[in-house]
């Protein structure tokens, strides 16, 4: 049943296991994707569709042998009506009268339908119309013959392009019985079951179209996100390190582009502090070369000249006192240095005292500096137990209040204030000098780096006093802050670590916030 | 009398400089910033202005830039050793770069060649009775002309540019021999005993116990 209409479709069925070749191959995803939609539809529809039309040819069968069936009762009562007939005539039953009962049963009953009547064993007695075989070939007669399932037996004859539908059953003449044949035609039996076909080819067609273009369309939706991933992958590797992938969906390719994003900014952030890193280590070297070589290139100029040629006495001074000036200033930049580096591979243990106490030693190493410069020093201190490097801190709050020395004019104050910020204790050197300008605030922790080079040189500065006091702040867990107006004054602040958040029992200074001069 | 412009921010090396040039017969004036330089330069012209890079106020490069179209010969003096300032010093249109520390001998040298190259520099030395002709490379003594030999007439260039200096070993090689000394002397001494015999000037080119060399000349 529905061969012809098989081999047109189950040609799909080898296609399955190809699916999983097609995704191995070296093609588009959104491709393999389509691809492999399109079979399972292709395979789907080809299953569908024999279904379908072998369906519609069993039940159009099936109503057609119904028909018959009605058919063929008539015939045979009709049949064994004429042939009672005759033996009523006649004593016995010839060949010969068989031959016209029949040809007249039918000629009432089923004009224009050939039909036979077959004795029990299968040899034919009588025929009308058409040619049949002399034996009938049914498998199913001796069935028939029991009366036990079926009636009649029915099968499809193919002639050309055409189809008879040919039946027999048993029918009981005279009290023996025998086998009647029909041959009906089945023409449009196949026409229907070949238009059904044509239908099942058409709808497979239109569905396999469907889905290509759908498949193609949604494919190349979901491909759009991992090729944006792609493209920004590709631009990444050409060094455009700023590069993303724009993604619009929420699933498993959004969530790729959005990881994809956020590791491309952690790259780009971390190639961004190499290069920081590298050119300020760059920078150190080159200003650390030029800050060694300004020294020496008066040494050995001034030290050529005095052993080189006849000086004046007032000259061989001057060049002396040149090449120990500078001397001096190399040894300071060498002794600034240990500082630096030393800094840096240590690990300082952090002692616990009071902050009043570290106050006191401060101001004991400050005071005389200040007093020479004319300035007066004020110094308050809420009472807290904190947690610092003793000689570290008191270098970096003696480099603060020297800094504001030298910024402020005689007769101005210099304060040094300590006060509990939440869980840290801030300390604060603030001056009412000359400032600092805007564009110099970031730059002031860098090594080397002088506002104002000359005066610094005047001053035997090296430009590290910062740098070494931004490592030592952040040893104690922060950064130094700047706050400065031109010619208002400048306020440095750092903090370090507060253990006890009140003031010790037994202490007079109970207040939160008193002046006291330590 | 040639006009040196020095620009240094650093006083001790200015007035080394200062202090050099003058021995020389240079006329020097020293400013200690981009302004200050700038102010000069507009107000007094100058043969040769000898520039540091980092300077205050603005940068040797700016002033490079300001000085360029007087057409007064540079000299970038720096502790900038990167070939990339070098680099950028001369294609600004510097004359040369010097970079410190540097001897005193060899800045003289390389001024002297700048300014010959503008034509200011002095093309002829005289020196007791000699007559130097440095362009030509001629040497006449009391109107007789002295061959020489190419190093005898460097060696004789140097020690009539330094006067009554003692000249080092060390730095008489590393100029004359552009190598460094490595304590082979013979070669040095010969040179300096030839030019003793060819110009008679046994008693002028004094050896200097343990050091080197040195021209007595009666000023």
């Amino acid at each position: 049943m529905g061969g012809e209409h098989g081999n047109a479709l189950t040609f799909l069925f080898p296609l399955s296991p190809f699916l999983f070749f097609v995704y191995n191959l070296h093609m588009r995803f959104s491709l393999k994707i389509c691809l492999g939609a399109v079979m399972i539809v292709a395979i789907l529809f080809a299953i569908a569709g024999q279904v379908w039309v072998a369906d519609t040819f069993d039940a159009n069968l099936d109503y057609r042998v119904e028909a018959v069936l009605a058919n063929y009762s008539s015939l045979a009562s009709a049949l064994n009506a004429e042939v009672y007939g005759l033996t009523l005539t006649y004593n016995a039953v010839t060949p010969a009268m068989l031959q016209e009962a029949l040809e007249r049963a039918a000629e009432v009953q089923m004009p224009g339908t050939p039909c036979a009547l077959y004795r029990s064993d299968g040899v034919l007695l009588a025929a009308k119309g058409g040619s049949f075989p002399s034996e009938l070939s049914f498998p199913e007669l001796p069935e028939l013959l029991e009366l036990a399932v079926r009636r009649f037996a029915y099968r499809l004859e193919r002639k050309g392009d055409g189809a008879q539908l040919e039946t027999a059953g048993t029918v009981s003449i005279g009290g023996y019985a025998y086998f009647l044949a029909l041959r009906l035609p089945a023409d449009d039996l196949l026409a229907n079951r070949r238009a059904t076909v044509r239908s099942a080819t058409l709808l497979h067609i239109s569905a396999i179209a469907l889905c290509v273009s759908w498949m193609l369309l949604f494919s190349a939706r979901v491909m759009r996100n991992v090729r944006r991933v792609l493209s920004a992958t590709r631009r990444i590797r050409k060094g455009q390190l700023t590069a993303r992938a724009k993604a619009d969906t929420l699933d498993e390719i959004g969530d790729l582009a959005v990881g994809f994003n956020s590791m491309a900014e952690s790259i780009e952030q971390k190639v961004a502090d190499l290069q920081a890193n590298a050119k300020q280590q760059k920078d150190f070297v080159a200003n650390f070369s030029h800050e060694l070589k300004t020294p020496l290139t008066s040494i050995i100029g001034y030290a050529d000249m005095l052993r080189s040629a006849q000086m004046e006495e007032e000259d061989a001074f001057m060049a002396a006192n040149f090449i120990y000036s500078e001397g001096k200033r190399l040894e300071a930049l060498a002794l600034k240095l240990m500082d630096l580096v030393v800094l840096d591979k240590s690990d300082y243990k952090m002692m616990q005292g009071y902050a009043k106490h570290l106050f006191g030693h401060a101001s004991a190493v400050v005071t005389p500096m200040l007093e020479k410069a004319g300035l007066s020093f004020e110094a308050a201190a809420e009472q807290r137990l904190i947690s610092y490097e003793k000689d570290l801190l008191i270098m970096l709050i003696t480099n603060l209040v020297d800094n504001a020395r030298k910024a402020s004019e005689p007769g101005r104050r210099v304060l040094l204030t300590g006060r509990q910020i939440g869980d840290r204790y801030r300390i604060t050197v603030q001056d009412f000098g000359r400032g600092i300008p805007p564009e110099d605030l970031s730059r002031l922790t860098e090594a080397f780096f002088m506002v104002d080079k000359s005066r610094a040189r005047a001053q035997h500065g090296a430009g590290l006093g910062l740098a070494i006091g931004q490592k030592i702040a952040r040893l104690h867990g922060d950064d130094l802050h700047f706050e400065s107006e031109v010619d208002v004054g400048t306020s440095v602040w750092f903090t370090v670590p507060l253990l006890s958040a009140t003031a010790p029992q037994g202490d007079t200074d109970e207040d939160s916030w008193e002046e006291d001069e330590v | 009398m040639i006009k040196i412009l020095i620009v240094d921010d650093e006083m001790p090396i200015a007035n080394l400089i200062r202090m050099n040039l003058t021995r020389q017969g240079y006329a020097c004036t020293c400013a200690f910033d981009g302004q200050q330089a700038a102010d000069l330069l507009e107000r007094n012209g100058y043969d040769l202005v000898l520039l540091d890079i980092m300077l205050p106020k603005f940068d040797g490069y700016d002033l490079m830039a300001y000085i360029r179209p007087m057409g007064v010969p540079v000299i970038f003096l720096t502790a900038k050793t990167d070939v990339e300032d070098r680099v950028k010093g001369l294609k600004l249109g510097a004359e040369d770069y010097i970079t410190k520390p540097f001897e005193i001998v060899e800045l003289l040298a390389r001024i002297e060649v700048v300014l010959r190259r503008y034509n200011k520099g002095q093309g002829v030395l005289q020196v007791d009775d000699v007559v130097i002709d440095l362009d030509a490379r001629d040497v006449i003594q009391n109107g007789q002309h002295i061959e020489l030999t190419r190093k005898e007439f460097d060696l004789l260039v140097l020690f009539c540019q330094n006067p009554n200096t003692a000249l080092f070993r060390e730095t008489l090689f590393e100029r004359i021999w552009e190598t460094d000394y490595i304590g082979e002397t013979r070669t040095l001494d010969s040179h300096v005993q030839r030019l003793r015999r060819k110009l008679n000037w046994a008693d002028k080119i004094k050896t200097v116990h343990k050091i080197g060399y040195r021209l007595d000349i009666q000023v």
